[in-house]
C-alpha cells in the first residue's frame, strides 16, 4: 500500500497534460509563404486536412483540404494564429511541402525558417519550393493534373519524382548548403506551364532557383538544371534522367543514364591561381536513335555507338559550359560547391579567398572534361528499316 | 506426515492419522466396534452394514461395513461374502483364536487384504471405499480393498487441443492418471510419492520424478513445501498451487499445469517434478519457467522448421497482445507524427463522431471482450452460439456505427484478442499486463509504456520457480540451451532427448 499510493499519485494527479485527442488536432499537409508587397508583412497559408472527406466509411462531399491564411511578421506567431481562425489545432508534423515565393525568396530564408528549426514544428524533410511568376498560395489550390485529392501530396508527389529537368531539395539539404562555406542551394521551381494557351495551365516543376546563400538571385532553365543535375550528381543516378540530342539532321538519340560520376577538382598554382577540372563520367544506354538506317556490316555498329558517345560529349560539354558561365556570370553564386572542394583540398588557399570567393568564383578558370560510355543499345542492335 | 518412497496403493493411506492424538482401537467386543462405528458415521444412509454369522462351533457373529457407491458389490458378494458364509469352520480345524488370520490367509480371495487394530483406520478406509470386517472376539479388522468408483473415462483434454500427438488426457481419478504417466515412461526409476493433505478432504496427492533425472534439491524443495500445507480443504491442484507457489503476490504462475499425459510425461522427462491431485485432471509441474509458455508438445511431434517458425509467431503474438492497445492509444494521443499520414488522417476520420478519448474507447473494447470471453466460458453449451453471434455485433462494424469507438480500435482490439487466444498459457497474466500498460501509455504515452515496461521486465527477472531463475535460459543466459528456446533445432542436435536446464545431468 505504502508503494501503491505514491504510484497511483503519479498515474492520477500528473498525467495527460500534454494529451491531445485525434479530434482535437488539425493536420497540416503544406504551408505557402507569401509577401505582402505593401506593408511587408508575411502571408502564411496553411493547408488543414478534412479527416471526414477521407473516411473509409461514407467520405462527406466536402473538399479533402481548407485553406486559412494569416498574416505576420513572424512565422512562429502565424503558426499560432492559424488556430484562431480554425476549430482544430495545428498539427505540423506531417507537414510536407513548405512553398515560398519568389519575393520571400528574394529576402532570404533562413530567417524565417529558424523557428522550424527551434520549435522542431516542422519535420527537417519537408519539400521546399520558390514559386515563379505566380503566388506561393497559388499553388495549394486544387489543380486539374493532380490525381490525387489533397495538393500536399500532389505537391509532395512532384519533388519525390523529380528527375530530368527539376531539382528537389528538403528543408535538411537546404539548411547544409545554405550555412556551408563555398556552397549555396538551389530549389526546385513551380509555375504554371504557360506553352498551352488554349486550356487552364497546369502547375509544373521545373527549372531550378539559384540562391546566393539563402536569398534567390535567379532562375535556371531546364536545360541548365539538367547541366546543374549532372555536375553536382544530385539525387542519384537514376533521377537523372537521360540526355537527348539532335543526332542527324531532324533526327534525335536519347540516351539514358545508367550511372554518373562527376567531381570538381581544384588545382592551385603558385600558391593563389585557383583552376578547376569538372570531370564527368557517365555510363549510358541508348534507348532511341530514330535514324531508321540499315546496318551494312557488323562493324558499322561499334562505330555509330563511337559517334554517338562523341556527339553525346560535346553536347554535355556545351551545357555544362553554359550553366557554369550563367552562375559565374549572372548568378556570382557558387551552386556547384566549388569553394567547398577548394576549402576540402587547399584549407590555407581558401582561407584566404573565403571573405571574397564570391567575385573568386566569378572568375576563376575551369576544364570540362566529359566522358560518355554507351553500354548497351538495348535490345535492338541497328535500328529499324523498313524494307524496300 | 512421513514421506513414504514408491507407496502402493494400501501403504499410502495407512500413516495418514498418526500424528494424530489417542488413537481409537479396535474393541474385543462386535457390539462396541458396531455402536462406536454408527456414532462415527452419524448414521449416514451411505454406509452400510451387514451382519455375519460364521458356522464353526461358536456360531461366531460378526459384520462387515462398506460405503454404498465407493465398492463393487458383486465384488464383496463373491470374494468376501461367499467364501466367508460358505465355509464350515468346524471342518478346516482352525484354531479359534487364529480364526482372523486363517481368513485374511485363506478364505478372503480379494487381492489386498489387511489387518488393523486400529479403528481410526478402518473408518478411514471405509470412506475411501474398502470394506471392513469385525469378528466378535477380536480385537483386529480385516481391510479388504473392495475400491470402485465411477469415474470419466480417458478422454481428449478439452483445454490444450492439439492437431498431432496423444490425445490422451488425464481424469479425475488419481490412479488413472499415474498409470497414463507410467505407461509412457516403463522405467522403474519414475517414482510416486503420495501425501495426504486437507484435514477435511483428506485428499490423496502424489509427487512424480524420475530419479536420477529431476534435482534432488527439487524433488526435496517439493516434498518440504508439499509438508509445510495446513488446510482443510483441497479440492482441485489449483490449492496446492497458491500455496506452494515462489510468488504468490506476483501476476506471473511460477507453477505450471496441464491435462495433457504426454505434456506431463515429457517435462518430466526432462527432470521436472509433477504434483498430480486426485479429483482433477490438472497435473503441476515444476519448476516452470516463462519460456514454457510459449512452448507446446507439437513443437516437438512436428519438424523443425513449423515449430521453430511457429515459436517465434507465438513470440510475436506474445508481444501483440500485450502491446498493441497500449501502442495504439500512445500513438494516436500523445505521438502523431509517428502515425504515417494517410494512416492519421483515416484514423482521425474514423475518430470525428466518437465522443470520447481513445483511452476510454480502448478501455471499453477490452473489457467487453472480456466479458464476452468469460460468457463463451461459462455459458451451456447449447446456447454458446449466441455468444459468437452478439459477440460479432458488440465488437464490430455495429460498434462503430453506433459510434461508440472508432474503426481502427476494432482492428486494434481483434488483433490484440487473436494474440491472446495464441498464447493461452500466459493469458491470465496477460490480460493484467494490458490493462496496466494501456493505462500508462494513456497518462505518459510511449515514456509510460517504456517505464511500464522496464518494471515489468524487472520484475519477471527477479523471479524464480523452485530456485530456478524463472527468466532462463534468456536471463541468466544458457546458450546451450537456445537450441531449444524460440527455436527448436533438429532432434539429433537435442541428442534424442530435450535437454533441460532444470536436470541433474545438464
Amino acid at each position: 500500500m505504502k508503494k501503491l499510493i505514491p504510484f497511483m499519485m503519479v498515474i492520477l494527479l500528473t498525467g495527460c497534460w500534454d494529451v491531445q485527442e485525434l479530434t482535437e488536432i488539425g493536420i497540416v499537409a503544406a504551408m505557402a509563404i507569401d509577401m505582402d508587397e505593401e506593408t511587408g508583412e508575411y502571408q502564411l497559408t496553411a493547408q488543414y486536412l478534412r479527416p471526414s472527406a477521407e473516411s473509409t466509411f461514407v467520405a462527406s462531399q466536402d473538399d479533402p483540404f481548407l485553406m486559412i491564411t494569416v498574416t505576420g511578421r513572424s512565422i512562429s506567431e502565424m503558426l499560432r494564429k492559424t488556430n484562431h481562425k480554425i476549430d482544430r489545432k495545428g498539427f505540423y508534423a506531417h507537414n510536407k511541402v513548405v512553398i515560398v515565393s519568389e519575393e520571400v525568396a528574394k529576402e532570404g530564408l533562413l530567417s524565417i525558417f529558424e523557428t522550424f528549426q527551434r520549435e522542431q514544428v516542422v519535420r527537417s524533410y519537408v519539400w521546399l519550393g520558390v514559386t515563379r511568376d505566380t503566388s506561393a498560395a497559388s499553388v495549394l489550390e486544387k489543380q486539374k493534373n493532380s490525381i490525387s485529392k489533397v495538393s500536399a501530396n500532389f505537391l509532395s508527389s512532384l519533388f519525390d519524382n523529380a528527375e530530368y529537368e527539376a531539382v528537389a531539395f528538403n528543408l535538411l539539404k537546404f539548411y547544409k548548403q545554405a550555412l556551408r562555406q563555398g556552397m549555396s542551394p538551389v530549389l526546385g521551381v513551380l509555375s504554371f506551364d504557360q506553352s498551352n494557351q488554349n486550356t487552364e495551365a497546369d502547375v509544373q516543376l521545373s527549372g531550378g532557383a539559384a540562391f546566393n546563400k539563402d536569398k534567390l538571385i535567379g532562375f535556371m532553365n531546364n536545360k541548365e538544371t539538367m547541366a546543374y543535375n549532372w555536375i553536382t550528381n544530385h539525387g542519384g543516378s537514376s533521377a537523372q534522367g537521360g540526355l537527348t540530342f539532335p543526332y542527324k539532321e531532324d533526327k534525335y538519340a536519347t540516351l539514358k543514364l545508367i550511372d554518373i560520376n562527376s567531381s570538381i577538382k581544384p588545382k592551385v598554382t603558385n600558391e593563389k591561381d585557383i583552376s578547376y577540372t569538372i570531370e564527368i563520367k557517365k555510363q549510358v544506354e541508348i534507348t532511341e536513335q530514330q535514324e531508321l538506317k540499315k546496318t551494312e556490316t557488323r562493324k558499322e555498329l561499334p562505330k555509330l555507338v563511337a559517334e554517338l558517345e562523341k556527339q553525346a560529349e560535346k553536347e554535355i560539354e556545351n551545357r555544362v559550359a553554359e550553366v557554369i558561365k550563367k552562375a559565374q556570370e549572372e548568378f556570382q553564386a557558387d551552386i556547384f560547391g566549388f569553394g567547398s572542394s577548394l576549402r576540402n583540398k587547399y584549407p590555407k588557399v581558401w582561407k584566404k579567398v573565403k571573405d571574397n570567393w564570391g567575385q573568386e568564383f566569378a572568375n576563376v578558370p575551369y576544364e570540362i572534361k566529359v566522358e560518355v560510355e554507351i553500354l548497351n543499345a538495348g535490345l535492338l542492335q541497328g535500328s529499324l528499316h523498313p524494307q524496300e | 506426515m512421513r514421506r513414504l518412497r514408491k507407496s502402493s496403493e494400501n501403504k499410502g493411506s495407512q500413516q495418514s492419522q498418526q500424528s494424530k492424538q489417542m488413537a481409537r482401537r479396535v474393541s474385543i467386543q462386535l457390539k462396541d466396534n458396531r455402536s462406536t462405528l454408527k456414532q462415527n458415521f452419524n448414521n449416514s444412509i451411505d454406509i452400510q452394514f451387514r451382519d455375519l454369522q460364521l458356522q464353526d462351533k461358536n456360531n461366531t457373529r460378526g459384520f462387515i461395513c462398506y460405503t454404498e457407491g465407493l465398492v463393487r458389490e458383486e465384488y464383496i458378494h463373491q470374494n468376501v461374502m461367499d467364501p466367508l458364509l460358505g465355509i464350515n469352520f468346524n471342518k478346516v480345524k482352525v484354531n479359534a483364536n487364529s480364526l482372523i488370520s486363517y481368513m485374511d490367509s485363506h478364505i478372503i480371495k480379494a487381492s489386498s487384504v489387511n489387518k488393523t487394530s486400529s479403528l481410526d483406520e478402518a473408518i478411514e478406509k471405509i470412506l475411501r471405499g474398502q470394506t471392513a470386517i469385525f469378528i466378535d472376539g477380536f480385537d483386529s479388522a480385516l481391510l479388504v480393498n473392495t475400491e470402485h468408483y465411477h469415474s470419466r473415462g480417458v478422454e481428449e483434454p478439452e483445454t490444450e487441443a492439439t492437431i498431432r500427438g496423444s490425445r490422451e488426457g488425464f481424469n479425475e481419478v488419481i490412479r488413472t492418471n499415474t498409470s497414463l504417466l507410467r505407461r509412457k515412461i516403463n522405467n522403474p526409476d519414475l517414482v510416486f510419492e503420495e501425501f495426504i493433505i486437507g484435514e477435511n478432504t483428506k485428499t490423496k496427492v502424489r509427487v512424480g520424478y524420475i530419479d536420477g533425472i529431476a534435482k534432488e534439491e527439487i524433488v526435496e524443495e517439493v516434498r518440504k513445501r508439499l509438508n509445510s500445507i495446513e488446510t482443510d480443504v483441497v479440492l482441485e491442484t489449483g490449492y496446492i498451487e497458491q500455496y506452494i507457489e515462489d510468488h504468490p503476490k506476483s501476476i506471473f504462475q511460477t507453477i505450471g499445469n496441464s491435462e495433457k499425459s504426454d505434456k506431463v510425461a515429457a517435462k518430466l522427462l526432462e527432470g521436472r517434478v509433477a504434483i498430480l491431485c486426485d479429483g482433477t485432471p490438472f497435473v503441476l509441474t515444476v519448476p516452470y519457467l516463462f519460456i514454457e509458455n510459449l512452448q507446446v508438445p507439437e513443437d516437438y511431434y512436428s519438424r523443425t522448421f513449423r515449430s521453430s517458425i511457429v515459436r517465434l509467431i507465438r513470440l510475436l503474438a506474445l508481444f501483440l497482445t500485450v502491446f498493441t492497445p497500449a501502442v495504439f492509444v500512445a500513438a494516436s494521443t500523445f505521438h502523431h507524427e509517428m502515425v504515417p499520414a494517410l494512416l492519421l488522417t483515416t484514423m482521425a476520420a474514423a475518430e470525428e463522431r466518437v465522443p470520447f478519448p481513445i483511452l476510454l474507447e480502448a478501455l471499453i473494447m477490452i473489457v467487453i471482450f472480456e466479458l464476452l470471453r468469460e460468457a463463451g466460458v461459462r455459458m451451456p453449451r447449447p446456447i454458446g452460439s449466441a455468444v459468437s453471434i452478439v459477440g460479432a455485433l458488440v465488437i464490430g462494424e455495429s460498434a462503430v456505427q453506433a459510434g461508440l469507438v472508432g474503426a481502427p480500435m476494432v482492428i486494434v482490439v481483434a488483433l490484440t484478442a487473436i494474440s491472446g487466444f495464441v498464447v493461452t498459457a500466459v493469458n491470465n497474466t496477460v490480460i493484467l499486463i494490458r490493462f496496466i500498460l494501456l493505462f500508462l501509455a494513456g497518462t505518459f504515452g510511449f515514456y509510460g509504456l517504456l517505464l511500464g515496461t522496464l518494471f515489468l521486465v524487472g520484475h519477471v527477472c527477479s523471479l524464480r520457480s523452485f530456485s530456478i531463475p524463472y527468466l532462463t535460459p534468456l536471463a541468466p543466459v544458457v546458450a546451450k540451451e537456445w537450441r531449444d528456446t524460440f527455436v527448436r533445432s533438429p532432434m539429433k542436435d537435442l541428442q534424442g532427448q530435450p535437454g533441460s536446464i532444470v536436470r541433474k545431468k545438464f
